[in-house]
């Protein structure tokens, strides 16, 4: 009777978890009903800067939809995804193209490829963008949006950190100053731990140079 | 009887919290910028000096740090999971339970781990971004629950959810610094004496999301903070921002 009931309830087991197993990929898949098509507010994929902007002057850029195009909202997400990807990519350029390609989507319709491009901008490094970030900025309705384009024009007017160029230690050498360290570090736990309690009697004298503990 | 019904019970809450759970798998790209403030002397008086740091920055360390110049040489994405089980920290520190992984990967490197476990079995790392990731139900990097005070805020929608809550950022050139959450390093500067060639600390918000929309799945996070540095083996206060971008199909 006891394995004939195990084994009714294994199977029930079984059951139940291809159930849910089903019901997940289901539920995975039809997540996000399709909406109705909707009309794309304006094209996403490029833009012409509406103010004036300074050099450099925007360069081509590649084929983009047309303001009537019709898109899906899932045209519509792969569509600014596609271009945030184009940006990043762009950000690690050098070349004029790219930085004007960067400068285009600071005036995107879509807020997400606006943001991306002043990241983008930043990433560039280039003091040729301040011009239009500020220009942006001051065509720009959007309170924190026109924060960040201006902080992002003031970031790029700061001195590059110099790229250094340590000689690299080795892996021995590495270790044996973080295990030296760890323990410094352990000592000086215990000595504080002897210190606070009153029956160790002799006060701690705390090292001068060093920071103090983690507030934990 | 009784026992059954509890595992009955037990069974259905199980398969309902499978087929509804969500977990935001994916690898995406992280990208750093941020200000440093440096001492610096002008005419006999002490002043601050301010520079900035883009992704450049971040990759010379990375191609100091590894020895790999091709980090430097080729473009480069550094790459971050923050839902992949860190084997290799949990395997040489047990009790503790570390999720995110990072990555970085060029054209001739292909894709590198940035952490491991060097041929004397002792694990490293070289950036980790420590906090309670909410949406995943899960520590990331080394997090200490039990150690730092932290609120996460929820924001959520019918495909869409993010939680906001305190983290830390470490970058750092020697990768036996990792900051274990016993406690231990969560500086850069000259802790027991010893310094560093390269490090920033920073200690501030970050927000991660989700969101699945039809077959696709995306995560994103941003990380915004202060701390402090080394550089070239100078002192800095830093302030800066990590972004983190990953999209997936199901």
């Amino acid at each position: 009777m006891r394995p004939k009931f195990v084994f009714a309830l294994l199977l029930l087991a079984l059951l139940v978890l291809g159930a849910a197993f089903f019901l997940k990929q289901y539920l995975g898949n039809t997540a996000s009903p399709p909406n109705p098509e909707i009309v794309a507010p304006a094209p996403v994929v490029s833009n012409v800067v509406a103010v004036a902007v300074p050099p450099p002057a925007p360069a081509p850029v590649a084929a983009a939809p047309a303001a009537t195009n019709v898109l899906t909202p899932e045209q519509r997400e792969a569509a600014i995804d596609a271009e945030t990807d184009r940006l990043q990519d762009w950000s690690m350029n050098d070349d004029p193209v790219s930085l004007s390609n960067i400068l285009a989507d600071l005036t995107s319709p879509e807020k997400e490829i606006r943001e991306a491009a002043i990241e983008a901008a930043k990433q560039f490094d280039s003091t040729n963008a301040i011009p239009t970030l500020k220009a942006v900025a001051a065509n720009t309705t959007d309170t924190e949006e026109q924060i960040a384009l201006l902080e992002a024009a003031n970031f790029l007017s700061l001195p590059d950190l110099p790229l250094g160029n340590q000689p690299t230690q080795t892996r021995e050498q590495m270790k044996a100053a973080a295990q030296q360290a760890r323990q410094a570090h352990q000592n000086r736990l215990q000595q504080g731990a002897q210190s606070q309690n009153p029956s160790s009697g002799t006060p701690s004298s705390p090292d001068q140079n060093a920071p103090a503990g983690p507030n934990q | 009887m009784k026992l059954t019904k509890i595992l009955m019970c037990a069974l259905a809450v199980g398969a309902v919290t499978f087929a509804t759970s969500k977990v935001y798998a994916i690898q995406g790209t992280v990208t750093v910028s941020g200000t440093a403030l440096s001492q610096d002397t002008k005419g006999g008086y002490d002043v601050a000096k301010k520079n900035k740091f883009t992704q450049k920055v971040l990759l010379n360390i990375l191609a100091q740090a590894t020895g790999d110049s091709s980090i430097t040489n080729k473009k480069t994405t550094v790459l971050y999971d923050p839902d992949a089980f860190n084997y290799n920290a949990w395997d040489s520190n047990e009790g503790y339970y570390f999720y995110g992984v990072f990555y970085y990967s060029n054209s001739v490197a292909g894709l590198q781990y940035l952490d491991g476990i060097d041929t004397n079995g002792e694990y490293y790392s070289y950036i980790e971004l420590d906090y309670y990731n909410w949406i995943n139900d899960e520590n990331e990097g080394f997090w200490n629950g039990d150690g730092v005070e932290y609120i996460n805020i929820l924001a959520e929608s019918k495909n869409k959810e993010s939680a906001t809550g305190n983290a830390i950022l470490y970058i750092h050139s020697n990768p036996y610094y990792y900051d274990l959450p016993d406690g231990n390093f969560y500086y850069a500067n000259d802790w027991d004496g010893d310094y560093q060639p390269y490090a920033f600390v920073m200690h501030g918000i970050t927000q991660y999301g989700g969101s699945i929309s039809g077959t696709t799945e995306k995560a994103s996070g941003k990380f915004s903070g202060s701390g402090d540095g080394l550089y070239d083996y100078d002192e800095l206060v830093v302030s800066g921002n990590a972004t983190f971008k990953a999209k997936a199909k199901l």
